[in-house]
């Protein structure tokens, strides 16, 4: 699944600044982070952070990071058993802009409403990295969208 | 650091202000504002990133205050008050600067090749003369907006490739370039932060 293919309105290009903050912050939250960076130098499309161990029984996953210009964003993570699910905040009709591509697959009919609502680079990828890393080590993927803990 | 917790103290709460408050624990209030005003595209006032910055109004004046003298950070007076906005060009150098100096010449040119072809491919693909024009006629939910995401991509990496390949003329013994120097890829400005000083100097000489 190609992340891109989900915006319909204006978002700008990648916010290069925006990304390395997050690239920083990501590396800095986890030890688990193998790798952070982007896919090119001269032609970005997206940051790759890559995690050497993933939820359940994945032995590694990624997160796949756009940060647009006018403050919008996709966080995609995959891992080693193809489970998928998005963080997204971008235009797009009839659903929230803040929603949330869920697992296994990050199904694109109806995303619900995602549970992030803190707005800066550094204060979303920490957000991110606490649902992932709570799934992590609940072993559960089933609040990953959920805001509380406990449910 | 948050690892010393055990397991369920760690996600008790709310993600939001789990980050906010973490965040606030491993950063100064300097961190803060310099990380908000580094993402801030428009001009912005005072109150507005103190409250995003989780810091006091005179602390993020002054940070501002001092961070546009350092020329990273642009002033703007308007009749409502001063306000602040990141300065593009300080922030468009370290770019330009990591791409001078991981990639050759011809790289360079062969990626601006391939770029103008793709801009030249979306004006014939859309019959529009630049990305606004594309944006005008599109609604809501129409397939083209992925393009125009891609497209403002595009103009973007073509300045600062453009950029990159004008400082190899102000460089003449390549002395900082891909081919006297490889160093790892994935590091995209992580020595901005050491070299800002020498950027601007950079950036006043290709301007010249």
């Amino acid at each position: 699944m190609e992340p891109d293919a989900d915006i319909e309105g204006e978002v700008g290009p990648l916010d290069e600044t925006a990304l390395e903050q997050i690239r920083e912050e990501f590396t800095r939250v986890d030890g688990l982070v193998a790798e952070a960076g982007f896919d090119s130098l001269l032609d970005p499309t997206k940051l790759v952070v890559r995690l050497d161990d993933g939820i359940g029984d994945a032995g590694c996953c990624r997160f796949d990071i756009r940060w647009y210009r006018l403050g919008y964003y996709t966080f995609h993570h995959t891992d080693d058993q193809g489970v998928d699910f998005r963080f997204d905040f971008h235009p797009k009709p009839d659903v929230p802009n803040k929603h949330f591509h869920e697992p296994p697959d990050a199904a694109s009919a109806d995303p619900p409403h995602s549970c992030i609502t803190v707005t800066e680079p550094k204060l979303v990828t920490r957000a991110v990295h606490h649902l992932w890393r709570r799934a992590y080590e609940t072993d559960s993927l089933e609040q990953l969208n959920g805001a509380e803990y406990p449910p | 650091m948050t690892e010393s917790h055990t397991t369920d103290e760690r996600w008790e709460g709310d993600v939001n202000e789990a980050a906010i408050r973490e965040w606030k624990a491993d950063t100064t209030t300097f961190d803060r504002v310099r990380d908000v005003i580094d993402v801030t595209t428009e001009p912005q006032a005072v109150s507005t990133i103190a409250d995003r910055a989780h810091v006091s109004e005179p602390t993020a004046r002054k940070y501002l205050s001092a961070l546009a003298e350092t020329g990273r950070v642009k002033e703007v007076t308007t009749n409502a008050g001063t306000r602040y906005m990141r300065a593009p060009q300080m922030l468009a150098m370290r770019r330009i600067s990591a791409i001078h100096r991981e990639h050759t010449k011809r790289e360079i040119r062969d990626a601006i090749h391939d770029l103008k072809e793709e801009l030249s491919d979306f004006r014939a693909e859309y019959g529009v003369t630049n990305v606004d024009e594309l944006a005008t006629k599109l609604d809501r939910g129409d397939d083209g907006w992925q393009d125009v995401t891609r497209w403002h991509q595009v103009e973007q990496n073509l300045e600062i490739a453009q950029a990159a390949l004008f400082l190899y003329d102000f460089d003449p013994d390549d002395s900082q370039s891909a081919a006297a120097r490889h160093t790892d890829s994935s590091t995209v400005g992580e020595d901005s932060a050491q070299t800002q000083g020498a950027l601007g100097d950079d950036s006043e000489q290709s301007a010249a």
